[in-house]
Parts: C-alpha cells; structure tokens; sequence
C-alpha cells in the first residue's frame, strides 16, 4: 500500500506539474475507461502525436487543372487522406492511402481558385463574364492559353479583363464556399481534422515567396473572408495585414507556412524587408506573429540547408533542388535554406533585440494531384500527368519531371486532441516536426536537469514536460549558466524502415559576432565506435537495388538518449534541432526504373535515400 | 439574357456542342499532320520550352531562348524537330486509332464531360440522401475499435516472463489503474495507452497475433502475459466496440456526396444512352446466342 501511495503521489505531481491535464486525482475504473476510449483526451498529460499534410492541391488549383481532369477533385482528395479507396481520375485504378492522415489543409492556390473545371463545366455564372468568355476561348484556342492568362507575374504588373472579372468577389465567394464546405463535410473532431486554408502564391518576378495559410475558424468564420492572393499584393507584409485585419473583422487565427525557400533566390530568410531595408524589431514581431513554423521538405525538394553552404554536413546532400519552376538554376545563398535562416535570426536578434526567424519545422507533400502520397514505393508523381511510370521516367515534365521530385514530405504535431484549435495551438507553440515521409516518432526535450538515466525512464514524456520544454520551446539561462540537457528518443515508423542515428544540430552566433554550426551524433544504432572527430562509420546498406527491398537487419527499433552539449557557452545565444535519419531505402525512382525494366545502374542519380525528421528547434537565450 | 444562356445550356444541342469543344480543347493540337514541311521558329519553340517545363511565362522564356548559344538551340530544334515528326508519323500510321489506351482516354474524357455537365442541376431531398444510405449500408460501417492500456516487459530481458507474472499479481491485488500502472514495466517504443483503434492500425506496432488475440480480450481487467513482437504485455481491456452501422445522422454529409456521385453517374449513363438512340447497331452473323428479348 505504501508503495501504491508514493506512486499516487507522484503522479498527482506530474499532473499539477503538466499544464494541459485536466484532473489532479487518479480517475476512478469507470471515468478511467472513459478517458482512455476518448481518443481526443490527451492521457497521463502526454500529448498525442498527429500527422498531416498542411500542403495539398487538388484540380481546383489552376496549374493542376491545366492539364484536364488528371487530378482529384475536393471529395476524392478528402477521402483519400482519410483512408478511403478512391478511384484515380487519370488511370481509373483504384487506389488507397497505406495509413489514413489524421489533419490535412487542402491548399488550393487562391488566384483563380476553382475558375477552371467550373468553367470546363460550363458553369454560367463564369461565362456570363467578359473575362470568362475570353479564357473559356482561350482554353479553346491553345490549352495551355488559359493558365497562362491567369497569371500575374510581377507585383506590378497590370491584370487584365480575364482576372478582372473573375476575381470578382461575388464570383470567388461561392468557388471559396465550396473548398469551406468541403472542409466542414470531412471535419470529424477526433478522427479527422480538415483545416480551412489555401495558398498565397507570391512569386514576384519567378521568386518564389508562397505562404500557406490555415485558419483554426469554422466553415461560418471562414465565409466571412476571401482568400488573400498574388492578386491582391506580392508582399509578405502585406499578407501579415491581411491577417491581423481578417481576425479583427472575423476572430479567425491564422498561421502562415513559407515553403519551398530552396526556391527564393536568397529572398525567404533575407535580413531585408520588401523594400530592401534591414529588419528592425516591429517587422520580426510581426513575422512571428504569423510564420512560426516553416515547410522544409516536400515534392519539390528539402530547403534544410545544401552541402555548399553546410560543408561539415556530410547528410546536407538531401533531395535538393537544383532548379527553379522551369530550367533557370536556383542559386545557393543562405536565405533559401532553413539552417542559415535560423542562424540569421540569431543575427537579427543581436542587432534588434527579436528574432524574426525563430521557427518551426514540418513536411508536407505540395502535391498538385489530389494525393498526399508519402510512401517511396507508392508515388503517384507531382501531378497526374506524369502519374505512369514511363511518363515519370521521360522528361514529360521538364524540371518538374517526377523523378526529379521528392516523394514525401509530412507534417507531425504533438497535439493535446485532434482537432482543429488544438492542431493549431501545436503550430503556435512550434510543437511540431516534419518527416520526408515517414512516420518516425520524435520525442525532444530540453531542460536543465535530466539524468543520464532518464533516457531509459518508462514515462519518459511526462519527465520531458515536467522537467524540461517540449520542441519549439525556448530554454533560458540558468542561475547556475549549466550547459542545457536535451531529452531525445525516436522510434521507427511502424511500417518502415530501422532508425541509423540520431543528430543535433547546434546554430549559435559566437562571441566574435561570428554565424556558426555544428552536427554532433548522439545516438545510434549497432556497436559502431565515434571516431575522434565525432563522426561514425556509415550503418551499412541492406537494398537490394534488383529487387528495391531493403532489410530492417541493420540499424535500430529505437535511438534514445540524454544529451549534454560539450562545447556550450552560457553568453552565447544558439538553436538546437534534432535531425534522426532512416537507414537507407529504395528511393522511388529505382521502384519505376525496375518496373520499367531498366539498368538500375545506368541511372544516375542515387538508387537509395537516407529518409529522415526534422525536430523544430529549441533555443537557448542567455 | 442570363436566363437564355441558361436555357440554352439545358439544350442537348448545346451540350453535344459544348463535348466537342472541350474534347477539341482536351486533345493535343494537331499541327498541320498532312504536309511534310515542319515550321519551326521563334513562337513555336519557346511554346516548346513552356510546354516541356509546365510553365507558362512568355515573357521569361523568351529571353530564355534569345540567351540560348546556338548549340544549345540546335539541340531543342532537333528535340522540337523529333517529337513533332514522331507526332505526325504516328498519327498518319493511325497509331491514335489503334492505340487502345489513346482509346480508352478519350472515352473517360468524355464520361467525365458529361458528368461535369449533369453535376450543377442536381438537387438531392434529405430523404433521397437516406435512401441512399439505407441501400448502401455495408460501405458505411465503422470497423470493431478497442481501447486499452498496456505494461510492458522487453524481450531482452532474461526474466521477462517472470517479471510479467509478478507484476500482474500486483496489479490485480491492488486494483491498479491505467495511470499508476505507468510506474510498472519497462519503455515501451510506441504507445502506453490506446484509444479507440482499430486492429489495422494496431497490427504494426504490436504484431497481427497480438492484436487478434486484444480483440477477443475480456474487458475490465488484468490478462496476460500476451506475447508481441517486442516484448510480453500485462493489458487492461478498457473498452472495446464491435464493427457497427453508424447513426444515419454522423455520415450524413459524407453520404450526401455519394448519392451526389452516384446521381451524377447515373445521369451520365443516361447522357450516353440518349447519345445510343442515334446509333443503328447491327449485330454480326457470328455474334453468337444473345437473350431472347435484346436491351
């Protein structure tokens, strides 16, 4: 009995100790069984882990409508994530997600949203308009004549009657009801999150600066707005205005993803506003006001950092990008890469006093064929039309061609319930992570007080908050100026592939003023021995690339540790993210190239792929 | 006027017009296939640019193309040259014809033309959504769901089995709840504590045998140990729900669309069956026995 009261005790503490449980007694049998069979009740204080796609276009997207009816519409996409067996539009197979999603944002791009089957439809209300007489035309003329007369490609540069008339904002509201009222229809608090949002699609110039934006409102709140678009202004802060007045008016929350910084030419993490001028303190409040979490990976490549700019980084050679929309080279300059912008806003911060880059990290897929498909061996391709094998394999696409895109990128959320405000609220606190597809779990706390022994606790999560801050929280200094102490522990996606190891990546800003990073190993599987530099032999390789199967004989189920930086300094502000990677695995291409009957070993690019997750930061201030 | 062109979108005439004019739309151009000439310049293949990369920006790739060495016009020259005589030749062995998935394309084009065209009038009664929920009942179950929490002893350790045993007198004994019973055990990688999942969704984490045997699981005590991949389980059965229909009102939405669907297909068929009307069919010699009274 003594021992049944110590254990009472504690875990009353645990639970005064964690914010969001809800009670301070161990329930009763009956209530006991109720809590637990609620799957949306958070348990014992620990948050559930969710996954999402933040990130999804169907064929009410102009670019994915241009080429026909190769992509899902609203409800096949839905269903699809749910779980449902859905028919592909483009092949009229039948096709199924391995595990359903437990949120999505379905992210249509705002400019033109739903123009297109509307008017393929012939849709009256469209072609009572000048404008919609003149694309319907168009589309008639020259397929690809539409889409490009949708498009407004400078932040000046003036619309014409197309856009002018439908943009009209009696036109795009009942195209907007309908991605709303698609949401509230697959809404299911509990089991299924839909979240209200689109995409601001700014790309002034070919820069890409596209946001996408999701509201924790419902389906009354969102139809007191219209989607922001490239149409309405090209500027970030102008995107940030739009927000603060739409949630005065409506009491709608907003939360802003950049993506696909790899692709803004330096622009998405550049120490400079609009106009050119450097960031002061008003600006960087009012970015984190908005943009707390970053998409890092998706089909268009992973924006973590490149092995140009991460020399020291010998897994910084991960899905990059080498070229913009079309043929033109991206060029590597710190402001396209997640690491270098979170070191900046180290700089930033030094100079203003706030840092307006202080963000999160999750995948999520961008897809533009209705399909949030996350698996290597299950690629449906970018879009429907490279969706057959030899279509993926031939340059149908050009710079967009499937085997040049990624085919993954999830969004993971430590959430106290599935459903829309608490998805949300993990956003805000940048309780998040994200995967190239996978489903790691990725537990990362830190604190000033963890034991060594800790890593082997069986409530090891319910230590991490009470003893620490979960990912995406902040550590200040301690009275003492002890080194922080960060809990980590990944575990395996059930269906996939064993763990390799598990990294830190420490950014800090020296006391010479300097931006610096350092990758330290600090768990990993088998017996392998560190050498002096830190770094450790390569776990091995178990793909057979005749037959795309891998074996989980090497690597572990599970990589835990308590993790102590060796070279902290108490004066220095720095960021500590955890990056855990997968042993290698078919990459998608080899699944297509062996269907195909093709030499894997004439390919070139590399058969097999290190997949991994990306923890958001947790930063130090002293 | 808005009226008239409604009407006038309601007339089979402007539907049959309106299907050739998107099929016309839907496939690809065709570029002049009877003569053998190939004109190629400037317009024609900076559009070959914009259609290769699936990005139309005029403007860009003309200047592009204008910064293109000669060399490297050649190649997209010859790549234009290539593909546009591969197009034409093809179309003139009527490989378009014979080509069953070319076939086969053009047919679902025009099935979901016709789809799209009969989708904006439809207006389904609540009552038509419940009939169609009442005649579709299997594909709305919801599958059996279980709720349980767990302790775990690792398979590495020697007295696995032993430490299970004791442990479950111990919980048994003192009537342990799921939230102290935590304290008991070693790590478990995934879960502690399940709610409301089905046996799919359990069978990767803790091996199908396991999750067989949890379903049949008596509820509202101690059992085990049950073997897993991992380790031996003590399991608490908190709850458990059979495979069951869901109240009409929860799927509603969601059926809505499917009797949505389902009305639009069915308006689609009739769409081409009022297209058979117009067509004489005439059954060969050597058709074979066919039903007394024909369709």
């Amino acid at each position: 009995m003594k021992i049944k009261t110590i254990l009472a005790m504690s875990c009353a503490f645990v639970l005064v100790a964690c914010q969001q449980a809800s009670t301070t007694q161990a329930p009763e049998r009956g209530q006991q069984a109720e809590r637990i069979a609620n799957a949306s009740s958070p348990f014992m204080g620990e948050r559930q882990l969710f996954w999402g796609d933040t990130h999804l276009h169907t064929r009410n997207s102009t670019d994915a409508y241009e080429d026909g009816n190769n992509n899902a519409d609203l409800e096949t996409a839905y269903r699809f994530a749910r779980g449902f067996p859905v028919i592909h539009p483009r092949s009229g197979e039948r096709i199924t997600m391995d595990r359903p999603l437990d949120f999505l944002v379905v992210a249509d791009h705002a400019e033109m949203l739903g123009v297109l089957p509307r008017l393929a439809g012939g849709d009256p209300a469209l072609l009572a308009t000048q404008g919609g007489k003149e694309l319907y035309d168009l589309q008639r003329q020259h397929p690809l004549g539409a889409y490009r007369a949708t498009m407004k490609l400078g932040p000046n540069a003036p619309v014409n009657q197309i856009i002018k008339d439908l943009n009209a904002p009696e036109i795009r509201r009942t195209l907007w009801a309908e991605q709303v009222d698609a949401a509230e229809r697959h809404n299911r608090p509990g089991v299924f999150t839909a979240l209200i949002g689109w995409e601001w699609s700014s790309t002034p110039n070919g820069v890409n600066q596209h946001r996408v934006v999701f509201t924790p409102a419902n389906g009354e709140v969102a139809k007191q707005f219209l989607p922001l678009s490239n149409y309405d202004t090209m500027r970030p802060e102008d995107l940030w205005k739009y927000l603060r007045e739409t949630r005065a008016r409506t009491g709608a929350d907003f939360v802003a993803i950049p993506h696909n910084s790899n692709l803004s030419q330096g622009q998405m993490f550049n120490l400079a506003n609009t106009e050119g001028n450097p960031l002061d303190a008003a600006y960087a409040r009012e970015r984190m006001e908005w943009e707390r979490v970053v998409e890092v990976t998706q089909y268009k490549g992973t924006s973590e950092t490149h092995p140009a700019l991460s020399k020291t980084d010998e897994f910084a050679g991960f899905e990059i990008r080498e070229t913009m929309f079309g043929t033109e080279p991206v060029k590597i300059l710190d402001g396209s890469y997640a690491r270098k912008g979170l070191l900046a806003g180290l700089e930033a911060q030094a100079r203003t006093g706030v840092n307006p880059f202080a963000f999160g990290l999750i995948g999520s897929s961008d897809s533009h064929s209705g399909f949030s498909a996350q698996a290597e061996s299950e690629f449906y391709g970018k879009s429907g039309a490279d969706h057959f094998p030899p279509e993926r394999a031939a340059d149908k696409m050009g710079p967009m061609n499937a085997w040049k895109a990624s085919a993954g990128g999830i969004a993971a959320v430590w959430a106290d319930r599935n459903d829309r405000q608490s998805i949300y609220e993990a956003f805000r606190r940048r309780e998040v992570y994200g995967t190239s597809g996978p489903r790691i779990a990725l537990r990362f706390f830190g604190g000033f007080h963890f034991r060594a022994a800790e890593g082997e606790a069986r409530n090891l999560a319910q230590l991490g908050y009470r003893k620490g801050v979960p990912m995406g929280g902040e550590l200040l200094r301690s009275r003492s100026a002890q080194a922080p102490r960060f809990l980590i522990q990944a575990v395996k996606d059930p269906l996939g592939a064993n763990l390799d190891r598990v990294q830190v990546i420490k950014g800090w800003r020296d006391a010479q003023g300097k931006l610096r990073e350092k990758i330290f190993n600090v768990a990993w599987s088998g017996r392998r021995q560190m050498a002096s530099d830190g770094s450790l032999p390569p776990v091995g390789n178990s793909v057979d690339v005749r037959t795309a199967r891998y074996s989980n004989d090497i690597g572990d189920l599970e990589l835990v540790t308590v993790w102590s930086d060796p070279e902290f300094s108490p004066d220095l502000p720095a960021f500590y993210y955890v990056r855990v990677l997968q042993i290698p695995t078919p990459r998608h291409h080899l699944f297509d190239a062996l269907a195909l009957g093709l030499d894997p070993s004439k390919i070139d690019q590399p058969l097999t792929i290190q997949e991994r997750a990306w923890s958001s930061p947790i930063w130090y201030r002293p | 006027m808005k009226s008239c062109i409604k009407n006038a979108l309601r007339e089979p005439l402007a539907h049959f017009a309106l299907a050739g004019l998107a099929l016309f739309l839907l496939l690809p151009q065709e570029r002049d296939a009877a003569s053998s000439t190939i004109q190629v310049g400037r317009t024609e293949l900076t559009e070959f640019l914009q259609e290769r990369s699936l990005l139309y920006d005029p403007e860009r790739f003309a200047k592009l193309y204008d910064a293109m060495s000669p060399a490297q016009r050649e190649d997209l020259l010859q790549d234009y040259v290539r593909q546009e005589v591969l197009y034409r030749e093809a179309k003139s062995a009527g490989l378009d014809e014979s080509d069953s998935l070319i076939r086969r394309r053009l047919i679902q084009q025009m099935e979901l033309l016709l789809r799209d065209q009969s989708a904006a009038e439809i207006k389904l009664s609540d009552a038509d959504v419940e009939g169609h929920f009442q005649d579709h009942r299997a594909e709305y179950e919801v599958p059996a769901t279980i709720s349980f929490t767990h302790v775990f002893f690792a398979k590495g350790r020697q007295d696995a089995d032993a430490a299970a045993r004791d442990a479950l007198a111990r919980l048994t004994r003192d009537d342990v709840t799921a939230t102290e019973a935590l304290e008991f055990g070693d790590r478990f990688p995934y879960r502690r504590n399940y709610a409301d999942v089905t046996k799919r969704a359990l069978a990767p984490e803790l091996g199908a045998a396991m999750s067989q045997a949890l379903f049949k699981a008596p509820v509202g005590k101690w059992l085990g140990p049950i073997a897993s991949d991992h380790g031996v389980h003590l399991v608490f059965v908190t709850d458990r729900d059979e495979q069951r229909l869901p109240e009409f009102a929860d799927v509603a939405p969601m059926v809505r669309e499917d009797a949505l669907l389902a009305e639009r297909n069915r308006r689609a068929r009739a769409a081409v069956n009022a297209r058979l009307v117009s067509y004489r069919i005439v059954r060969g010699e050597d058709i074979g026995s066919l039903p007394e009274e024909a369709p």
